[in-house]
């Protein structure tokens, strides 16, 4: 993965536990600047082990955290450099969701290395929505439904996320959402 | 059904579209058109919200129904612009319109990707400039976490330097009492075998922690080099083959030693340092090989750093001359030669020349230089010898004469007891007169009292430090002569020239020679 995910990581450490919680791990771990590079890739596993050592910290279980990080990830993206490409993809719930093929096609041309996932959006209907998402990834699928929970507080409407189907090829999803009082 | 899936496809294809009627007036209008430009009053006239590009023509739409053109149109109220495809259709006119988006619009966020059409190439190129701008941002932050981090490391390192160099220090001054001691257990029972092996061991002990200080020192990045007498001419006899092997078989290296027993209070690693630097400098000038003459004489010369017209007046300097018969200077490089930093060498640091001229003036003395396009360079050395850095001495009151027995006076300080009880017994056994104190203020108090010829003084001790001691007892009496030791080698500029230096753990034997030589040069 990119560098940017384990910056992302370390923000919310830093974010819920403080700078020294996130210096531990890094001497835990014995990583440093030089894996915080955002515009570098780096193994899977490193990332895993780094998500795995917040999760500790953070004393939660490795699925609560990714759940949690995929939530965080919107907020850091969207507070950080890339604010601008989180407004391009779309202004609310439904245009974001049906547009991240989009977004994800630009970014993996500007980051060759980037292997991005793909939505559809199979339903859209007020309130409802249903998304099929496809990785070469797996075990993600928390990730996936705190990202969809992200999207949720970033356009200010409240809900919930389910699995509908689970399939080896893809997973599918469902968003219920309403705008809040 | 139809309808509406028509107007769904249309939507998707382009999402700025609107229908106009044959009149020219807006009937219906895509989500993105609405978005952007609000809900636009069926019936209102294109040309009330529109201009065209190049003059609103209505001819411009009068087409057969087979064909489609090209239209450019700016909104008047919100100057965003819109480019597609006027289609007529029965009812009037469809136009296939897409955004023209303006960097304004983009930074304050009005565009979203679902309003440009599949594979429209704004949407790629937006995102691609975009991304780029966040991966800049990005790597300037990156770019200065690791340079925090390196300069956090460099901290690290300085202090863990610092550390070991204070540790150093007290370990050195824990070993000079060990070694003062076994020479006073030497001198008092050295008759006796049985112990004069245990205290070898324990010197010999001292001496193997003395090179793990030493290993500290140099991770500390201090100099672990003395500051003593040192006869010129013996030094680079006793150095000469490794001098040779400096300038390489192409050059051939002879010296002229002059200077004879000639002495200068110079450290011996640093001379060694120079005397390298101007080699190598004269070798690099010698590509095709040549000759290099280290010479060496003593001369009377009035040596005023800076001043080309000096005002003091002349002494006895050791003269070191390194000769080669190179390439020469031009003028311009001779002007700048001893700047630090000046190279004309390809992979030249330009800390040679400049190196010697600063080791020269710290040690009392100077450098110069002279050069000549095809005629050689000659680099002159000036070190004040023993005697030059005499002063007169002061008329001795009563109570500064030496005694009758003694060979000198000695105002010794030291803050370790045990350090200053070896070294009073071994001085006072050498038969010097000496007058022990603790601390600086006490030794000055004492030199205001008595003449000394000598002040050997550490030089970390709480209070006052050694080298400060040293400067105000010469300003009381100029003909002091300085001795510092210390497990911690100080800087350059904390040493007037003139001034020695002995590290601890000291060599007994060394520490003699010293003293007895300044008491020559005072006498």
């Amino acid at each position: 993965v990119y560098g940017m995910i384990h910056r992302g990581v370390r923000a919310m450490v830093i974010d819920q536990l403080g700078e020294e919680a996130w210096q531990a791990t890094e001497r835990k771990l014995g990583i440093g600047p030089t894996e915080l590079i955002s515009g570098m890739t780096y193994e899977d596993s490193l990332t895993i082990e780094i998500i795995a050592e917040a999760a500790a910290r953070l004393n939660l279980d490795v699925e609560d955290c990714l759940l949690d990080f995929g939530r965080y990830w919107i907020k850091f993206a969207d507070r950080g450099s890339f604010a601008s490409v989180m407004d391009f993809t779309g202004q609310d719930l439904p245009t974001f969701i049906a547009n991240l093929d989009r977004m994800h096609l630009a970014i993996a041309t500007a980051m060759p290395m980037a292997q991005v996932p793909s939505f559809t959006l199979l339903s859209s209907s007020p309130g409802r929505l249903v998304v099929e998402y496809r990785s070469v990834r797996t075990g993600l699928e928390k990730f996936v439904i705190g990202l969809f929970q992200g999207l949720m507080d970033r356009f200010d409407v409240s809900g919930s996320v389910s699995m509908l189907d689970q399939q080896e090829n893809f997973t599918s999803f469902e968003i219920l959402y309403a705008e809040k009082d | 059904v139809t309808v509406s899936i028509k107007k769904e496809l249309l939507d998707n294809l382009f999402p700025a579209n609107f229908f106009l009627d044959k009149e020219l007036k807006i009937t219906s209008c895509g989500p993105s058109f609405v978005r952007h430009f609000g809900e636009i009053a069926p019936g209102t006239a294109l040309f009330d919200r529109f201009e065209m590009t190049g003059g609103n023509d209505r001819s411009f739409f009068d087409l057969p129904i087979t064909q489609s053109r090209a239209i450019y149109l700016t909104d008047i109220e919100r100057a965003e612009r819109l480019a597609g495809t006027v289609v007529p259709i029965d009812s009037g006119y469809f136009m296939a319109v897409r955004l023209v988006p303006t960097e304004a619009a983009f930074r304050d966020h009005k565009y979203q990707i679902s309003e440009f059409p599949p594979g429209d190439s704004t949407v790629q190129g937006l995102m691609l400039i975009n991304l780029q701008r966040a991966m800049i941002e990005e790597s300037q932050d990156t770019a200065l976490e690791l340079a925090f981090e390196r300069q956090r490391g460099m901290e690290l390192l300085d202090r863990v330097n610092r550390i070991a160099g204070y540790m150093a220090h007290d370990f050195n001054n824990f070993l000079s009492i060990i070694k003062l001691n076994c020479d006073r257990l030497s001198r008092e029972y050295g008759s006796d075998e049985r112990l004069e092996r245990l205290v070898s061991i324990i010197r010999e002990t001292a001496a193997r922690g003395s090179s793990i200080t030493g290993s500290l020192m140099k991770l500390s990045h201090q100099r672990t080099d003395t500051q003593m007498p040192i006869a010129v001419d013996q030094l680079i006899e006793e150095n000469a083959a490794f001098l040779r092997t400096v300038v390489g078989a192409n050059v051939a290296l002879s010296t002229r030693l002059e200077a004879c027993d000639a002495r200068a209070i110079i450290s011996h690693v640093r001379l060694m340092n120079c005397l390298t630097n101007l080699l190598i400098n004269a070798r690099d000038a010698m590509p095709e090989g040549g000759e290099i003459v280290i010479s060496t004489r003593i001369e009377m010369l009035a040596i005023e750093p800076g001043k080309a017209v000096p005002t003091v007046p002349k002494r006895e300097f050791i003269t070191i001359e390194v000769a080669d018969n190179g390439r020469g200077m031009t003028e311009a490089v001779l002007s700048r030669a001893f700047e630090p930093l000046f190279s004309t060498k390809t992979h030249g640091n330009g800390f040679g020349l400049a190196s010697a001229l600063e080791y020269a003036r710290e040690m009392g003395g100077d450098a110069r230089l002279e050069s000549a396009p095809g005629k050689g360079s000659k680099v002159f050395l000036y070190l004040p010898t023993i005697t030059a850095t005499q002063v007169e001495r002061q008329n001795e009151t009563d109570n500064g004469a030496p005694t009758a027995s003694s060979k000198g006076r000695i105002l010794l300080v030291e803050d370790e007891p045990y350090a200053l009880e070896a070294l009073v017994e071994m001085l006072e056994a050498e038969d010097y007169h000496v007058t022990a104190c603790e601390t600086g203020d006490e030794a000055l108090r004492a030199n205001e009292h008595e003449t000394f010829d000598v002040l050997l003084t550490d030089i970390i001790m709480p209070g006052r430090r050694g080298t400060e001691l040293a400067r105000l007892a010469c300003e009381h009496n100029p003909a002091l002569k300085i001795i510092l030791m210390s497990g911690y080698v100080p800087d350059p500029s904390d040493i007037s020239p003139g001034w020695m230096f002995v590290r601890k753990p000291m060599d007994s034997a060394q520490l003699l020679s010293m003293i007895e030589a300044a008491i020559a040069q005072g006498s």
